[in-house]
């Protein structure tokens, strides 16, 4: 069961931690505060301008962006893992496939939070139905209602095809909601994955150290995670066997019982037939 | 049933088994009725509650802003209530399980039902229509585009009906499946419906120059059509128990 991978996941986590760490201090202590979103023209928020003025609550980027490319990178995970399994019908790629999607939903979740304090702080709103927003809010919605049909389905044959199928169906979402800031140049969005990315280098380095870091703890999550589901795998195969031998026992026990029952029976029979022969006689 | 009987599957080509599967529904319906009625009469309900929700705004507000919203909304819980009926009747009396045993390809049976499914809520959409216009637009100020509305409606019913099929053959026999269905697809549907809601509304308002827009929202929708009716064609035959 044991691999070289997991030899890796404490160095893995420990590292990511680190640069996670540095990508933190740095952004606080050396990059410089920029303009919030880089914008076209001023947009209007819910009756608020959303100025160019310098914003501290830019330093979330450095953290809420690397958390939603890992989300993105584990549910990929999840979705090549589900069409594996309908491939080869191996029950490893399910539960492989189910894992990726819980540790996609840690880090939706944690996006989301980032996420929504930023709106507030940068946007003054919650939330708004901004074109990012919306499609991401879907892929919550998509990854939770994976859990829900999961839980639904009894039969694990049956439920590792439908969740395959659903996971790749709710994949789609995913290259949505990460083009989408491309698509709709009005998407107040900034777009950051490009060759000519404008951020100078003290944003950059930062940006990068917390975006492997970030990789680093979602990859070591997810390996010790199928581990421990697949723990519990072992461990409701191992209650199965034992509730089968319990039954197997409680069947001996009545057996005997009823052979005992029997032969009292039997004895009670002859000693009935002994006394009508007496009194015959 | 008589039309299963009569399959044989010798030299039965595939569109003769598409179109005996897709009469078998029609014809289902036709003597029962129970999925357009229940429909329509759903959808009479939602307007109902539109009424209520819209009686206090007076003549201030212009319903015709938001009619393509209100619309979709409309179209889109009546089709999940739709939906969830479309497998009842097959898993009663095992008629699934007759289908599945014919030697017929699991796409064929996803295409005949979701082109059954997508005739229904058409049928509807043209019953409700009217009704909407009615209700809520008789007084307003219609747009010479309005009729243009058609188009997103249309993009729109067959992708409903498309993942609709899908999702709602997995959710036949789960447990609590009217919620399952729509949890599973609301969320899975709603970039259509975002792109159709933004089309329509473009078409309602009527506005000079907006129209890249509303040809925009349709490619977007029929690309979503694409794309999703390919992987439920794709995904058809491990959806449906075997």
């Amino acid at each position: 069961m044991r691999s070289k991978a997991d030899k890796l996941v404490p160095v893995l986590l420990v590292l990511g931690g680190l640069l996670t760490l540095a990508d933190i201090v740095w952004a606080f202590t050396l990059s410089p505060l920029v303009q919030g979103a880089v914008l076209d023209e001023p947009v209007v928020i819910a009756g608020h301008m959303v100025t160019t003025k310098l914003l501290f609550s830019q330093k979330i980027f450095y953290l809420h962006v690397p958390v939603a490319v890992a989300s993105f990178v584990a549910m990929a995970v999840s979705c090549f893992h589900a069409v594996r399994f309908l491939m080869t019908k191996d029950r490893a790629h399910d539960l492989k496939s189910h894992t990726a999607m819980q540790v996609t939903f840690v880090f939706v979740l944690a996006t989301m939070v980032s996420g929504v304090i930023w709106t507030r702080l940068d946007w003054n709103v919650w939330w708004t139905w901004e074109p990012r927003l919306t499609t991401y809010f879907i892929l919550m919605l998509l990854v939770m209602a994976y859990f829900i049909l999961r839980n639904a389905i009894d039969d694990p044959e049956r439920r590792a095809r439908f969740c395959a199928v659903f996971g790749i169906v709710a994949f789609v979402d995913a290259p949505i909601s990460f083009m989408v800031t491309r698509v709709i140049p009005s998407s107040i969005h900034p777009v950051v994955f490009r060759t000519d990315s404008g951020l100078p280098p003290m944003m950059l380095v930062p940006f990068l150290l917390g975006m492997f870091g970030m990789l680093m703890v979602c990859i070591a999550i997810y390996v010790l995670a199928v581990r421990v589901n697949e723990q519990a795998v072992v461990v409701e195969e191992l209650k199965e066997r034992l509730e089968e031998r319990d039954a197997s026992r409680q069947v001996a026990v009545a057996d005997e019982a009823l052979a005992r029952l029997r032969a009292q029976g039997e004895k009670l029979s002859a000693a009935e037939a002994d006394d009508d022969s007496k009194k015959e006689n | 049933m008589r039309i299963v009987d009569s399959a044989r599957p010798k030299g039965l080509s595939s569109l003769a088994q598409y179109r005996a599967l897709l009469l078998k529904d029609l014809r289902q319906e036709i003597r029962t009725r129970e999925m357009l009625t229940s429909m329509a009469v759903y959808a009479l309900l939602v307007l109902t509650i539109y009424g209520a929700a819209l009686s206090q705004v007076g003549d201030k507000i212009q319903v015709v802003s938001f009619a393509g919203g209100l619309l979709w909304a409309l179209i889109i819980f009546t089709s999940l209530l739709g939906l969830n009926r479309s497998f009842s009747h097959e898993t009663e009396s095992g008629c699934l399980e007759g289908i599945l045993l014919a030697p017929v390809d699991r796409a064929i049976i996803f295409l005949a039902k979701a082109t059954s499914n997508l005739i229904f809520l058409v049928a509807v959409e043209v019953l409700v229509l009217p009704l909407f216009f009615l209700f809520f637009l008789s007084g307003a100020d219609l747009a010479g585009t309005t009729f243009y509305i058609a188009l997103p409606l249309l993009i729109g019913t067959v992708g409903v009906a498309g993942v609709g099929t899908l999702l709602s053959t997995m959710t036949i026999d789960t447990r609590g499946r009217d919620v399952l269905l729509a949890i599973l697809f609301i969320p899975v549907a709603f970039p259509l419906v975002y792109a159709c809601v933004s089309a329509t509304t473009v078409a309602f308002m009527g506005v000079e120059g907006t129209f890249g827009t509303f040809w925009t929202s349709c490619a977007v929708a029929a690309a979503y059509d694409v794309i999703m009716i390919a992987a439920a064609w794709g995904l058809y035959e491990f959806a449906v128990d075997s």
